[in-house]
């Protein structure tokens, strides 16, 4: 018993001090390397996903894996994508295999409390939605009052309905639940369901992944919230912070109509402001560790927030998810999306 | 003919009354799922997606334009199993002769008009019969097997490595997976079956601690370890995930193969030893040259069973992120592009670990048949 206890004290003296030797900053770690080890999910329609024909990652968090290695190495090829699991994301980052985790992972409090990892701003902001058929000529939430909801058992979303129907007083309403996502799929087309929920990101895969997408319309209205987010190591502010503001940087890209294909013209602008921010004659970047113009190499890599949404969850995509009057949209058009002062 | 297979259908299936109400309802259920899979298989299933996706299931994310380096590693796999296989069975005509519709398989699933890889594969299914044929015709080749299926996994290790070991993928790394496992755990569970037959109590206590410990736990459970462990223990190496569940996979199936070799060293009659010993052999040479070859004799058939399961449990390694032959049939399905072939990609995986499989059975059955011959 005591050698037990004597080799388990032993195996965390080694532990504590090996985690002790790399307290350097994981930014200058990549500087070093040269490539960014970005862990993401190679399973997740419009998030994370392979282009068969052209064997390379898609989706959204593909792009801000791009735009981080953009922003920090001035190159977006540099990025090695490492495949994490839902099991496996937080130890990747913990292990130090990989740099930073874009895998549309919600940000829960128990997470950065009792899991050392930092969370990056919100670039999604999943949550509980309401899909219906086209036909049934449904346009806003309120035209449900009545309606047969289905969703999937023991799932949240029964007690968010029932909260959503008793908080608008809707006495018909009622819930009827399913297995599985493929059994509500099949009674919200056989009209025994008026309305599917489930997270919006599933609706808009199962809605893509029909033989007619526009069969489906997936109300705008988000019933709870499931915010996504990329996490780092804890208690790293240098490179936390760089990433933080490279994010931010894509946000107030898109607020400012700075776009992939314009940038070349902002950056002869003379506007101070622009300039500042695109790093051109001195900017942020300095103070973060990262050159002057970080943003700007981001953005010539992936384009603004904007363009990325568009690209992976746009309308001229199959993962159609629309964002006005979502907390997607930009804060000046209501939305969520808001990056802080840029002086 | 009629008349016979008649009478088998009666004695066999209408035999006794149990038997009729047996087959009354097995056989029109079986009937009707064949109906139903086969008709849509032929008419409502959409199979152009498996040649389209077929380089990403055979070797996941692995670069185009570095494709060869995955072809040499075929070509050196096809003529290590040639070999293995020409240690037991004689390379005959007919045998050539199977082998030409295999190609005509393969070269169709990959699409004919790619002349390339037509050729590539005749070249691997050459490569096959190659390995065989020598090692049937020269059994001399056989005692170099050993030594040789080391060097060409250190070859192929070699040849796939420089675009990065994060990039294998597909069903090249659920074989290479298979291949390391089986080779790698065979020297080191001889050796712990050893040790645990020891005099030495120290070395004997480790030796079952260890087979025991590696036996109470699920796999998924050691592998996982071993990839969060060893970054913890050696951050100065930068051990690949794929090396990493190399490991784990190893380090598991060792206590396997352990117990399986044991188990054919008790099965060695004590005379051999007790023979032995009275002509003055050391123990090292009683237990070299004569209770090892009768032991392996009588467990080779559940070894290869056991790269059987080797090769099932592949699909494990999704968990610390590889991209095995499942993993990568799901990441096609993630693409909203080909979201709803889910049966399609789904029958293809089935059938191809159905045929791994049902050829590693066979196998393991005739090479049972064909050792047993000595002791009857």
């Amino acid at each position: 018993m005591k050698l037990i206890k004597l080799l388990t004290a032993g195996v965390f003296a080694g532990l504590a001090f090996t985690a002790g030797q790399a307290s350097a900053s994981v930014l200058d770690t990549v500087k070093q390397r040269g490539t960014l080890n970005c862990g993401t999910d190679n399973t997740a329609p419009g998030f994370g996903y392979l282009n068969t024909t052209t064997g390379q990652l898609e989706g959204l968090d593909v792009d801000f894996c791009k735009a981080v290695a953009a922003a920090v190495l001035g190159d977006a090829s540099k990025v090695k994508f490492v495949t994490v699991t839902d099991k496996s994301r937080f130890d990747a980052v913990l292990t130090n295999q990989v740099d930073v985790v874009f895998a549309h992972t919600t940000l829960m409090p128990a997470r950065e409390s009792s899991i050392a990892v930092d969370f990056l701003p919100i670039n999604f902001y999943d949550g509980t939605g309401i899909m219906v058929k086209t036909d049934s000529g449904v346009e806003t939430l309120d035209d449900l009052d009545g309606a047969t909801f289905c969703t999937t058992q023991g799932s949240m979303t029964e007690t968010v309905l029932t909260s959503t129907f008793k908080a608008r007083g809707w006495q018909d309403s009622k819930v009827l639940t399913y297995e599985n996502l493929e059994k509500l799929f099949a009674a919200l087309n056989s009209g025994r369901c008026n309305a599917m929920s489930t997270d919006k990101s599933a609706l808009a895969a199962w809605a893509g992944n029909s033989p007619s997408p526009s069969d489906y319309v997936i109300l705008p209205d988000t019933l709870d919230k499931s915010p996504f987010g990329g996490f780092v190591v804890a208690n790293d502010s240098k490179w936390r912070n760089a990433l933080r503001w490279t994010i931010y940087g894509l946000f107030q890209a898109e607020e400012s109509e700075i776009t992939q294909a314009n940038l070349d013209e902002h950056l002869t602008s003379e506007d101070p402001f622009v300039q500042r921010f695109l790093g051109v004659g001195g900017g942020h970047g300095k103070d973060f560790g990262l050159s002057d113009d970080f943003v700007a190499q981001a953005i010539k890599a992936v384009g603004n927030y904007g363009e990325i949404y568009a690209r992976n969850l746009g309308p001229d995509t199959r993962m159609y998810l629309e964002r006005k009057g979502t907390p997607n949209a930009l804060w000046t058009q209501g939305g969520a999306i808001y990056s802080p002062l840029w002086n | 003919m009629i008349a016979r297979s008649l009478k088998w259908t009666r004695h066999n299936l209408f035999g006794k009354p149990f038997d009729v109400l047996l087959s009354l309802t097995v056989i029109p259920g079986v009937l009707w799922m064949v109906y139903q899979a086969v008709s849509w298989a032929l008419t409502a299933a959409r199979w152009d997606i498996i040649p389209q996706s077929l380089r990403v299931l055979m070797i996941g994310v692995f670069p185009a334009d570095q494709a060869w380096r995955a072809w040499i590693a075929i070509v050196i796999i096809a003529i290590l199993l040639g070999a293995a296989l020409g240690c037991v069975f004689a390379f005959k005509g007919r045998h050539a002769g199977a082998l030409v519709p295999v190609w005509a398989g393969c070269a169709a699933l990959a699409g004919i008009e790619n002349v390339t890889n037509v050729l590539l594969i005749a070249v691997t299914i050459a490569a096959f019969a190659g390995g065989w044929a020598v090692a049937s015709r020269f059994p001399p080749v056989r005692k170099a097997l050993v030594p040789a299926s080391f060097i060409g996994l250190i070859a192929i290790f070699a040849v796939m490595a420089p675009p990065g070991a994060g990039l294998w993928g597909g069903l090249l790394l659920s074989i290479l997976l298979t291949l390391v496992t089986a080779v790698l755990s065979l020297p080191i569970g001889i050796l712990l079956a050893f040790g645990r037959r020891s005099r030495f109590s120290g070395l004997r206590w480790i030796c079952t601690g260890y087979i025991e410990v590696m036996r109470s736990v699920p796999l998924i459970m050691v592998v996982y370890w071993i990839w969060i462990l060893i970054p913890v223990l050696t951050p100065q190496f930068n051990l690949a995930d794929v090396v990493r569940g190399m490991i784990g996979f190893t380090l598991f199936y060792s206590a396997y193969v352990a117990e399986y070799v044991r188990s054919g060293l008790q099965a060695v009659p004590r005379g051999q030893t007790e023979a032995a010993r009275s002509l003055g052999m050391s123990e090292f040479d009683i237990n070299r040259s004569i209770v090892l070859p009768q032991a392996i004799r009588v467990v080779v058939p559940p070894l290869v069973g056991n790269v059987l399961d080797i090769f099932n449990m592949a699909p494990l390694v999704f968990i610390i992120g590889l991209t095995d032959f499942l993993r990568a049939g799901q990441m096609i399905l993630a693409n909203p592009q080909f979201g709803d072939r889910t049966y399609e990609v789904y029958s293809f995986l089935f059938l191809t670990y159905f045929l791994v499989g049902s050829l590693i059975t066979f196998v393991a059955r005739k090479l049972e048949a064909h050792l047993a011959r000595g002791s009857r």
